[in-house]
């Protein structure tokens, strides 16, 4: 099951998405079995995040507006950093409002050897600040990248969305920038009304969607993104079995994150690496290598 | 906290949408008043949390009011049907050492209160419960708490059954009330704010509910606000919290 992105070397193709997983302090034997997991998003300063209710959820969707709420950087540094996972390759998720935060962050982080790499969070539609502002503009997402290329010699993947921008421009900056790979895509902007009281339901007045869902949307951007750039694309967007990463690994994607699926299950991440495997079996495919990106044309 | 599958023994209708569910669950771990089950069910993504009611040996019980399509859809449940369950989760309630204790339950509220209530008598420690309700048809589990409390009091806002009034206003003029060295409440949020503002010297303890994402500490989808303006998590350092160190 092992997958190559540059020089590293993931045991599978799954990754434990960012904000589902808090700081992979529990559930070893989940962590201990996926490609590499995501930690939950620091700032600079601790943020005490977004007011209640923060989640809403239909069938088949996630609506949530967190709003990066975390330890901060110097409680990251003390009470998390020590206690990281070591069986597994954690990638650091990293929010900021300007080129000074990343830089406050990467300086002290860059070389720390606990950490496999990093995660630009150029995309959380939750916060009024920074989040998705940054990751709507190429310049801002080439300059950020840039910044962070120059602090750290580890993975850079830069996390995108598709709101409000052109995401084909977007990507190619990062990866002109130095990235390592495009993480396609944080959630969708989205609204919840309360009819009643005729006011946003959730205590930001939006949030973010993700879930099942999504999955048709984000399938689609990660085949045009991945015939477009020369880096790799890492998928994120309504994974929720074996199946769902095979779609993806078609459309072009060398790793795939799992999102809202661990609430619900923190152990999903063994089940649909169970079943990717049973599907690899019955299809005759020996490495996902051989699947990524073969999508045929009608 | 394990994942587990569970058979219903028992669905019984216990009031308008309300209703009670025993399950069997196997090789279940030790569990205290407070903690709470996240239910997998159809129609939504997430999990719904439910308290521990209940408990009979492996037996668990669990009280529910219908409120949207997650509990509509427990609420059907049959007998044998296998249901997908996390828990225990949360923190649970430290037994004190000393009574008399008091329970203020308010509506479906009062079910944690009664599996506190068996696990207080249990340890032989005093305890009375109010038992509150709109009106007489939505009191439950009266019977089940005069088994285990010293003294049950019940109330309803239109005086059906009871002393009539609000339960904060029932609880102001009690013996019992002054007596006790210890309170707990669950209950509607008005209700534990109200509770907040009527000047009882003793420490109260609330059971909270928030909107959930995972009820395990992963998503911080279920944020309280405490008196220091910062959130706290009911899922994980809750959903049992002394009231006077939470925002309502
Ligand atoms: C720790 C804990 C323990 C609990 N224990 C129990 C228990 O023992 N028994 C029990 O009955 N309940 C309990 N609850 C509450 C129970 O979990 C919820 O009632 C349940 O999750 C509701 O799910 P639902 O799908 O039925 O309703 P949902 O459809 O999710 O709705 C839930 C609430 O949100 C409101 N809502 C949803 N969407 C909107 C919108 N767009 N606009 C306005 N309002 C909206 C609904 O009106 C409703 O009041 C507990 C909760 C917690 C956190
Ligand atoms: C509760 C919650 C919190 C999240 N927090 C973050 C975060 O801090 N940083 C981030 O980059 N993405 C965050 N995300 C987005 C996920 O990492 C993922 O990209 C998105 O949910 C889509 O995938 P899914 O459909 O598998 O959930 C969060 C998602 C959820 C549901
Ligand atoms: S519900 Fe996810 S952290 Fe509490």
């Amino acid at each position: 099951m092992n997958v190559k992105l540059g020089k590293t070397t993931f045991r599978n193709p799954l990754v434990l998405a960012s904000g589902t997983f808090g700081y992979g302090l529990t559930f070893p034997e989940v962590i201990e079995k996926v490609g590499a997991l995501v930690t939950k998003g620091i700032t600079v300063e601790e943020r005490i995040g977004n007011p209640p209710p923060r989640i809403w959820d239909s069938a088949e969707t996630v609506v949530n507006s967190v709003g990066l709420e975390n330890v901060g950087l110097q409680r990251f540094q003390t009470e998390i950093l020590p206690m990281i996972p070591t069986s597994t390759p954690v990638y650091v998720n990293l929010a900021g409002v300007d080129l000074g935060d990343f830089k406050s962050i990467l300086q002290p982080l860059g070389q720390d050897q606990r950490i496999a790499g990093f995660e630009l969070n150029l995309s959380c539609p939750n916060v009024k600040e920074g989040g998705a502002a940054l990751g709507q503009s190429s310049r801002k997402v080439s300059e950020v990248t840039a910044l962070a290329r120059s602090l750290t010699v580890k993975p850079i993947w830069v996390k995108l969305t598709s709101n409000f921008c052109d995401v084909r421009e977007i990507s190619k900056a990062a990866a002109d920038a130095g990235a390592d790979a495009v993480v396609l895509v944080n959630t969708l902007n989205a609204l919840v009304i309360d009819v009643e009281k005729r006011k946003p339901f959730l205590g930001a007045g939006s949030g973010g969607l993700s879930g099942p869902a999504v999955k048709p949307h984000v399938l689609y951007i990660v085949r045009e993104i991945s015939r477009i750039i020369d880096i790799p694309v890492i998928a994120s967007g309504g994974v929720v079995s074996g199946l769902d990463v095979f779609e993806y690994l078609l459309a072009g994607a060398r790793l795939v994150q799992l999102g809202s699926i661990n609430l619900v299950d923190p152990g999903a991440a063994l089940r649909i690496l169970e079943e990717l495997k049973d599907l690899f079996r019955r299809e005759g495919v020996n490495s996902p290598t051989e699947i990524i990106g073969r999508l045929e044309d009608r | 906290m394990i994942r587990l599958k569970a058979p219903v023994l028992e669905n019984r209708e216990l009031g308008p949408g309300l209703y009670s569910l025993w399950l069997a669950i196997e090789g279940l771990n030790e569990v205290q008043p407070g903690q709470f089950f996240e239910f997998r069910i159809r129609e939504r993504f997430l999990r719904r949390a439910l308290s521990i009611a209940d408990q009979k040996g492996r037996n668990l019980r669990f009280v529910l009011k219908t409120v949207g399509s997650g509990t509509q859809w427990l609420a059907q449940v049959r007998v044998g049907e296998m249901l997908d369950l996390i828990g225990p989760c949360g923190q649970g309630v430290k037994i004190p050492d000393q009574g008399p204790v008091m329970l203020l339950g308010g509506g479906v509220g009062s079910a944690p209160l009664l599996y506190l209530a068996r696990r207080l008598s249990e340890k032989g420690i005093k305890n009375d419960a109010v038992i509150a309700a709109c009106t007489r048809n939505e009191l439950i589990l009266v019977e089940e708490f005069k088994e285990v409390c010293r003294e049950v009091i019940v109330s309803t806002d239109d005086g059906s059954s009871g002393h009539k009034g609000l339960l904060t206003e029932v609880v102001r003029t009690l013996h019992q009330t002054t007596q006790a060295k210890v309170l707990y409440a669950c209950g509607p949020e008005p209700m534990l704010a109200a509770l907040k503002n009527i000047g009882l010297k003793q420490p109260v303890y609330a059971f909270l509910e928030s909107r959930m994402g995972c009820g395990m500490g992963l998503c911080v989808g279920c944020a309280v606000k405490g008196r220091d303006s910062r959130y706290h998590r009911v899922c994980l350092e809750g959903p049992v919290f002394d009231l006077t160190e939470i925002e309502l």
